[in-house]
Parts: C-alpha cells; sequence; structure tokens
C-alpha cells in the first residue's frame, strides 16, 4: 500500500473511477460509500476498486461530500453544530449544474450513500417542482407518447394541478 | 417507511470483470448529443425523484408522459409517497376572514391557507379557499393526513389543501349544540376518512 499508510496508521483504499482515475481515501471516508463498506468488510478492497459507473469528476465530489461527512461527525463539535454545518455544507454542495446534480443522484443509487441519495433527490425534485411540463421532457429526455387528444383529457382530469 | 432500496446497479460488485455498463441509457444518441442533452437516469431513480415532490406537481407530471402518468398513479407510489411526506411536515397557517360582497351576492368566508417548511425557511403553499357559509364561528377540527376538517353551525367542510379543494360534507347528524366534539380520522386498512362526531342529544336545544 502507500507509504501514508505507515505514517499515518490509517488505512488508506484506492478507487478507480471509469475514466481510470485513481483517487486515495481514508477508511472514515470509504466506509460511508456503502458497498465499499461490504468489499472492506469482504477483504475485496485490493489492490484498488473499479467504479465502473462514476465518472472521475463526479467521484472527486462525491468523495468531497463524504469527506466533509466524516470529518464533521468525528470532530468532537456538539451536535447542534454540526448539523449547522453540514446544512451549509450541504446547501453549498447542491449549488451546481443541474446535469451534474443528475449523475451525483445516479452515483448516489450506485454507490449507495443514503444521505447523498436523499440529498440530490430532494434538491431535484425541488428544482423542478414549478418547471412546465415541456421543461421536464427535456430535462429527463422523456419523449411525449400522448396523442394529442390523450394529452388533452389528462390535462383536463387533472387541470386542479395547472391552475 | 423505508425508501425503496436502489435495485440492480448496487448488486453487482464493483470489482467484477464484466465490461464497464453505463448507469445511463444513451438511447443511441451521439456523444455531442448526450452532453447537451444531459444523461438520461433510470426509472426507478425518476420515481425517487417524484416521490419527494409536493401533490400538485405531481399532478401536473401527470401529463409527461404515459409511463409517468402510470408511475404517479400506482397505489404504491401514492402511499409511499403519503409516508416520506411524513418524515418531512409542512406548518399549515390559516386565517379565516368574513367576505364582504355586494348584497345580492351569497355571504360566504374566506380561508387564506400558507403552508412553510418545518423550520419556517420556505413557503411551499399559499391560496385562498372560499366557504359558501357565512356562520360567524368557523373551526378546525382535529385533522389526519392530507385532510383538513373545518366545522361551522351549518355543516362540516373538508379541505385537501394539495388540490386546493373544499368540499361540504352531507348533512349526516341532526345535532344542534353548540359545542361540537368530533375529529378527523383515517383508516389505513381500508384507505378511508372518518369523521367522528360526539354529542349528547339531550344537550340539543328545541325551539317550539
Amino acid at each position: 500500500m502507500s507509504s501514508s499508510t505507515e505514517l499515518t496508521e490509517k488505512k488508506v483504499f484506492l478507487l478507480k473511477s471509469l475514466d481510470g482515475v485513481i483517487f486515495e481515501v481514508e477508511e472514515s471516508v470509504a466506509v460511508q460509500l456503502e458497498v465499499i463498506r461490504e468489499l472492506i468488510e469482504g477483504d475485496c478492497a485490493r489492490p484498488f476498486i473499479s467504479l465502473y459507473n462514476v465518472t472521475s469528476e463526479i467521484l472527486a465530489l462525491v468523495i468531497e461530500y463524504c469527506k466533509h461527512h466524516a470529518e464533521t461527525c468525528s470532530g468532537g463539535t456538539s451536535a447542534t453544530i454540526a448539523d449547522e454545518d453540514l446544512k451549509t455544507f450541504d446547501n453549498e454542495f447542491m449549488n451546481v449544474d443541474e446535469n451534474i446534480l443528475l449523475e451525483l443522484c445516479s452515483a448516489a443509487d450506485y454507490l449507495d450513500i443514503k444521505s447523498l441519495f436523499e440529498l440530490t433527490c430532494r434538491t431535484l425534485a425541488s428544482l423542478i417542482k414549478d418547471r412546465t411540463i415541456i421543461e421536464v421532457r427535456k430535462m429527463f429526455n422523456v419523449e411525449n407518447d400522448f396523442s394529442v387528444v390523450e394529452e388533452k383529457a389528462v390535462r383536463k382530469e387533472f387541470a386542479w394541478a395547472f391552475k | 417507511m423505508l425508501k425503496k432500496k436502489p435495485s440492480s446497479v448496487t448488486s453487482s460488485p464493483p470489482l467484477s470483470s464484466s465490461p464497464p455498463s453505463s448507469p445511463y441509457q444513451n438511447d443511441a444518441v451521439s456523444d455531442d448529443a448526450y452532453a447537451m442533452m444531459g444523461p438520461t437516469l433510470p426509472s426507478d431513480l425518476i420515481t425517487s425523484i417524484l416521490l419527494r415532490l409536493p401533490v400538485k406537481s405531481l399532478g401536473k407530471f401527470k401529463c409527461v408522459s404515459k409511463q409517468w402518468l402510470h408511475t404517479i398513479s400506482d397505489p404504491h407510489f401514492v402511499s409511499m409517497h403519503r409516508s416520506l411526506s411524513l418524515h418531512n411536515p409542512n406548518l399549515l397557517l390559516l386565517k379565516k376572514s368574513p367576505v364582504l360582497q355586494e348584497a345580492h351576492m351569497k355571504k360566504c368566508t374566506r380561508i387564506d391557507v400558507c403552508s412553510l417548511n418545518f423550520d419556517g425557511s420556505c413557503k411551499n403553499l399559499e391560496f385562498s379557499l372560499y366557504l359558501n357559509d357565512d356562520a360567524k364561528y368557523i373551526e378546525m377540527l382535529p385533522s389526519k393526513w392530507d385532510i383538513i376538517c373545518f366545522v361551522s353551525e351549518n355543516g362540516f367542510y373538508v379541505c385537501n389543501p394539495s388540490k386546493q379543494e373544499m368540499l361540504k360534507l352531507p348533512e349526516a347528524s341532526c345535532c344542534t349544540s353548540e359545542e361540537v366534539n368530533a375529529g378527523m380520522g383515517y383508516v389505513k386498512e381500508r384507505d378511508e376518512y372518518v369523521l367522528v362526531h360526539l354529542f349528547d342529544k339531550s344537550l340539543d336545544i328545541h325551539v317550539d
């Protein structure tokens, strides 16, 4: 393993992204990724863990998120201050382009990071709640498979939602 | 209630030697188009996002596609949505005021409804409902789930704030006592709302 292991006596793991970039993360960060925790427990985490579904751009963000959460939770600050700190961090962390948000959501699901999955789903939900149907179709690449008559009927049935 | 376990994606260990599979269905679009259109999420992720939307947006998004209509109308989705909403409650503020109208018009009462995040940081909904009732006292009753119940000397009303709808219930009892002991409940097993109204017949006011 890398020399930092011997120096700090902290276990580190290597994560390899889809595009081949290798990230070194400490155990406290790695175990927040549920899939990786399982691999570590099963002693299958050597020499590195390949994450085929996550690009280096997204993996860097995911690691930043997990690192901040791991540090805040073990920092010895009171629960209230830690909560406030995480809230502020999460808010700033979610202030990214919506395509990045979609990819983060997908990565959080794949890596099984419950808090990040919840955060990205909620952020995406509040982002789209006031959007028009056409905007939402475009954002999620959904094809409109209603005929004109069908769409009119559905719109009429749920007219209360368009008020 | 627990959220549905994210399916398939996590079940195969990342170390497997199978060829890299993209989490996105590219639908045969070129890389350029892909970059412009953004990623396409698998349907279970879209469902997870939809589960966190307010009811009004869900009603609107039923018109997005047949698949979305099917997903949002699914009873399992509806019950998951309800359970999830309970973990993220809103504060509902109500203000009622009589509406002064022209003499020839029916008198009514306006109820202003405002819903806020629990910490008051964000306003989610704001609208007014009109009750064709000019009673002096219109009271809110203990209510459950997503329905608010009101009572006046003229009868019972239920309001669905998500749909911004108000409905007068059919007259049931002949209770005329001024004090109303009633409340709205919800029977999960039967998916029914129940209004329980307790009254003492001996308190009825009889006018000869």
